[in-house]
């Protein structure tokens, strides 16, 4: 298994990383996101959807469950999965075509990870300091192996 | 025109079905809760899926005919939230208009929830003294807009990533004090004290929200403070809260010099919430227009209501889902 920690100092800093990760992202990419309530898991979809080169506003998906972002890297499906039962709901909501044709980032993603074949795993922490986070970034999938060595 | 619209509203967890007429009255209305149609199949039905409201829709709709004794021939149109809201449940209000206006052969009209939003201040009489600005506070929206009359609009600033009663509802989950999470708060704030230091995110800038932050902080006071009172964390979010949007509401009073201001969405609920923006309407000598809860918060008369403006204006925007529909679409 893949395994690497990132310490980052502030939102910039997350975006950082997020922009990274962005340009190893591919149509049917799944990344989950977990981590307390207000770890930052809307703020790492934000800079995914920045780094893909749109500039919609990335509200949270609390309420509506899923969002999907056009970008010019095409679809971003944005899922919060704290609603969710498991995988039998998630089927039920009907994005599979997303999956497919889109990058889905999915927060509080370990609810419903069993539904997926080959995740990134990304678990948000808080650090020493108040804008201070450390990312946990993992993965069974080899698809992710060099991606996660490439990142900084 | 004569005549009634039906009114269809699944852009989230309630399915809600109304018939409206042009004045605003209300000849039937039946909502049911995804939580109800959970509890009525012994639990195994997902609370969440689109297949909740699949299972209310059409039951709903001969329901509220029924009940109003009205047949297709008394409908003008049929109108339908198309966005914004999920997918999968947008859809399932969508086919079905787009199903019953081909058997019945009634025009049926995709129809921004936001928008009926702002209508809801028609409906059974409801009266706004027009120019008006309105403040949509619930859980899935947090935006503030100026109305020069009942159709003319203009959005002056919504959230950027939270809505303020997603944040109440945060809150409460991390103080423990359960579902639904307003109240809980409210209740909580009554019997604290402000006397936490909480940011007042964008209270200072024009009209744009943000409460991401506020959370956060209220997540890293908690986790360095385990110790903290419930009571005075909920006051001090509370406070910090209504600071935000009264400043946004003073802004848009001065800025507007409306006659009236309105509040709709679940949060217009909020005792603190009333009582902060009654202030800041009697300082500026504005009515202060609180349309009932029923009104204020997720149906279809509101949608129906809407969707008259839409028939008169000749709007057919079409019937396929938005998810991300923002106010200044129609």
């Amino acid at each position: 298994m893949a395994e690497k920690h990132i310490t980052v100092a502030s939102e910039d800093d997350t975006a950082r990383i997020a922009s990274a990760l962005a340009e190893h992202l591919r149509a049917g990419d799944v990344v989950l996101l977990d981590g307390a309530l207000a770890a930052g898991k809307t703020t790492f979809t934000r800079a995914l959807v920045r780094a893909m080169g749109c500039d919609e506003a990335v509200t949270s998906p609390t309420y509506t469950i899923a969002n999907i972002y056009e970008t010019p890297k095409g679809p971003l499906l944005h899922v919060d999965a704290y609603r969710l039962k498991g995988a039998q709901e998630f089927y039920h909501l009907g994005l599979e075509d997303y999956l497919e044709t889109g990058i889905s980032v999915i927060e509080w993603g370990e609810r419903i990870e069993g539904y997926f074949d080959a995740p990134l795993s990304i678990r948000i922490g808080f650090g020493e300091e108040e804008t201070a986070r450390v990312l946990t970034l993992t993965s069974d999938a080899p698809r992710w192996t060099q991606v996660l060595e490439a990142l900084a | 025109m004569s005549g009634l619209i039906l009114g269809i509203e699944t852009s989230c967890d309630d399915t809600s079905v109304a018939l409206v007429d042009r004045a605003g009255h209300v000849a039937a209305i039946r909502t049911v809760s995804q939580f109800e149609i959970h509890e009525a199949f012994g639990g195994v039905y997902p609370e969440l899926a689109s297949r909740a409201h699949l299972e209310a829709i059409l039951p709903t709709v001969q329901g509220v005919m029924e009940e109003a004794s009205v047949t297709p021939a008394d409908l003008t149109a049929i109108g339908v939230t198309r966005g914004p809201g999920l997918i999968g449940s947008l859809l399932v209000g969508l086919s079905t208009a787009e199903a019953l206006s081909m058997a019945w052969d009634v025009p049926a009209y995709g129809v921004n929830h936001l928008r009926g939003h702002i209508r809801s201040v028609a409906l059974e009489s409801g009266r706004t003294e027009f120019p008006a600005v309105i403040m949509l506070v619930s859980g899935g929206h947090t935006l503030i807009a100026e109305l020069k009359d009942a159709w003319s609009y203009r959005l002056l600033g919504s959230t950027r990533d939270d809505s303020v009663g997603e944040s109440y509802d945060k809150v409460a989950r991390m103080l423990g004090l359960g579902m639904p999470g307003g109240p809980a708060i409210d209740k909580a704030a009554k019997a604290g004290q402000p006397v936490l230091r909480l940011p007042r995110p964008m209270k200072n800038e024009a009209y744009e929200f943000s409460f991401s932050g506020l959370k956060s902080s209220v997540a890293r006071h908690i986790e360095k403070h385990p110790e903290v009172s419930v009571e005075d964390m909920s006051a001090s979010f509370v406070a910090a809260c209504m600071d935000v949007l009264a400043a946004k509401a003073d802004r848009a009073l001065d800025a507007c010099k409306p006659r009236s201001l309105v509040i709709v969405g679940g949060v217009a609920a909020s005792p603190q919430l009333r009582d902060a923006m009654g202030k800041v309407a009697a300082k500026h000598g504005v009515e202060l227009c609180l349309p009932p809860m029923k009104w204020a918060t997720d149906n279809a008369a509101m949608i129906a209501m809407a969707t008259w403006d839409y028939v008169e204006r000749g709007l057919q925007p079409g019937l396929m889902p938005k998810p991300n529909l923002s106010l200044e679409t129609p």
